[in-house]
């Protein structure tokens, strides 16, 4: 091998870090947040209605002040068996924006089941934001909320009591029996 | 004479050196690494129009049919009277066809007897071009279980208020409705008529394939269907690494389009969805745009100030 060769694969060497650097660069941005996406700092809560944890309730937290970001995103949680709930906005547990919130509480059979999921156990009481006096500020760090406890709650016992679900057909598709 | 013997050499010398041979590869490499996806951004662009056209033909042939008819055709036709009253009618996909320059294969449809008579058999396989978004992989298939071909955009039925709304058929198509453009009090401009829901001859999650769901069947898919038609809401997916059927909460979180294709808002377009509005101007929709302007463009008489949008 002659020393012209030598350079010449130096120079490539060189060619190929600088190649690997702005891949490197590239494909970081990729994994970066996009950008229409608002900062978010984990949140975590619970809840109990009329004392018990409401398993399976949605929580969502309704801006108050300027929308979070482009697409007005509402943060949310599913209620565990404990009555625990982290926040999410984009990604799973992702948490909230900073701002102030009303928080609105709906309680449907199964939240997983199409045909259930738009129920509410409370009668949509606490399911819009001119309704729910829940009120929480998220700041620019971890939070967590302070407990929200619902009593006196008028909660369906079976499923059905909510007629708009067949007031104009299938809301959405369900299987027709 | 030594000059002579000198060039003779340097001409025995010439040709390209391993190196040199890579370094061009490279360059080439790296150009057409360059140009690649700008080629491929121009193509979808081009299909992105042609999906919009699309939507501009429906467009036409819906307001041509009211034209006629001063109503719109149902696009949510409860033929077996599952939730309703029975209706004995044609899909708005069949209903238009004679508006659409398709008057020869509107003549093959029964319209005495449902979309998956055997009389109608026939229509399995002869669904217009226009029907098909350029951008969708695998577009005109034949979806197996119906064996029909798929449409790739759908009709909004159920405003997107709905789960809020106490009074709800406040969208242009709603079940056996045949409506009246008059009622359409927000104005056409401001209300949503068709949109992309492509690709359903497979079920699609957040661009991924999947096991689709029991409900997500015949009349929803084949493109001449009794339900071709659905609404905009919210759901978080969980996909299954291994292609299954993905969990689902429904109603929650904050995206609408782009999510699954279950009759839903779906496009394979980056960033957004095709969708024609009521006075038959076609949109491309961001899958950004404010959830509460999507809302209120679903509706015909929500009386909501509609936000700007592209």
């Amino acid at each position: 091998m002659n020393s012209a060769n030598l350079v010449v694969m130096l120079q490539e060497s060189n060619l190929l870090r600088g190649w690997v650097c702005m891949t490197t660069v590239i494909v970081g941005c990729l994994g970066c947040q996009p950008g229409w996406q608002a900062a978010t700092y984990p949140v975590s809560g619970s809840i109990t209605i009329n004392g018990e944890p409401p398993v399976g309730a949605v929580v969502t937290l309704i801006p108050t002040g300027d929308k979070v970001d482009e697409r007005n995103s509402k943060p949310w949680a599913v209620v565990d068996e404990q009555g625990q709930f982290t926040l999410q906005t984009y990604l799973k547990e992702d948490g909230a924006p900073a701002g102030d919130y009303i928080v609105t509480v709906k309680w449907p059979w199964d939240v997983k089941d199409m045909s259930q999921a738009m129920s509410d156990r409370l009668g949509g009481a606490y399911a819009f934001p001119d309704k729910s006096d829940i009120r929480v500020t998220i700041a620019r760090a971890p939070t967590v909320l302070a407990p929200i406890e619902i009593v006196k709650a008028k909660v369906a016992n079976k499923p059905g009591s909510d007629r708009r679900n067949n007031a104009a057909g299938p809301p959405g598709p369900s299987t027709p029996k | 004479m030594a000059k002579h013997v000198l060039s003779h050499g340097a001409l025995r010398k010439r040709g390209f050196t391993l190196v040199e041979l890579l370094v061009v590869i490279a360059i080439i490499g790296i150009l057409v690494g360059l140009l690649l996806p700008a080629v491929q951004a121009a193509r979808e662009a081009a299909r992105r129009m042609q999906c919009g056209n699309n939507l501009k033909q429906i467009g036409l042939a819906l307001h041509n049919y009211e034209s006629s008819y001063k109503r719109l055709p149902p696009a949510w036709v409860d033929w077996n009277g599952w939730w309703a009253p029975p209706l004995h009618a044609a899909h708005a996909n069949v209903a238009i066809l004679p508006f659409m320059e398709q008057e020869n294969l509107s003549n093959l449809y029964d319209p005495r007897v449902s979309w998956d008579h055997a009389n109608n058999a026939v229509m399995a396989d002869k669904m217009p071009s226009t029907y098909v978004c350029p951008s969708t992989p695998g577009g005109g298939e034949i979806e197996a279980d119906s064996g029909f071909q798929t449409s790739d955009y759908n009709y909004i039925r159920s405003d997107t208020g709905w789960i809020t709304d106490p009074v709800p058929g406040k969208a242009m198509f709603e079940q056996n409705e045949f409506r009246r453009l008059g009622d359409v009090t927000d104005g056409l401009t401001n209300t949503m008529m068709v949109y992309e829901s492509a690709g359903r001859t497979k079920s699609w999650v957040l661009g991924q394939q999947t096991a689709p769901p029991a409900w997500f069947i015949r009349e929803y898919r084949a493109w001449t269907g009794n339900f071709n038609s659905q609404w905009l809401y919210t759901a978080s997916f969980t996909l299954d690494p291994s292609g299954g059927e993905p969990t689902v909460n429904w109603f929650v979180g904050s995206q609408i389009i782009n999510t699954h294709n279950w009759g839903a808002a779906y496009a394979f377009h980056t960033g957004g969805m095709n969708s024609a509005l009521g006075d038959g101007s076609v949109h491309f929709i961001s899958e950004n745009i404010d959830i509460d302007t999507l809302s209120a463009l679903s509706s015909i008489n929500g009386g909501e100030v509609v936000g700007s949008f592209p």
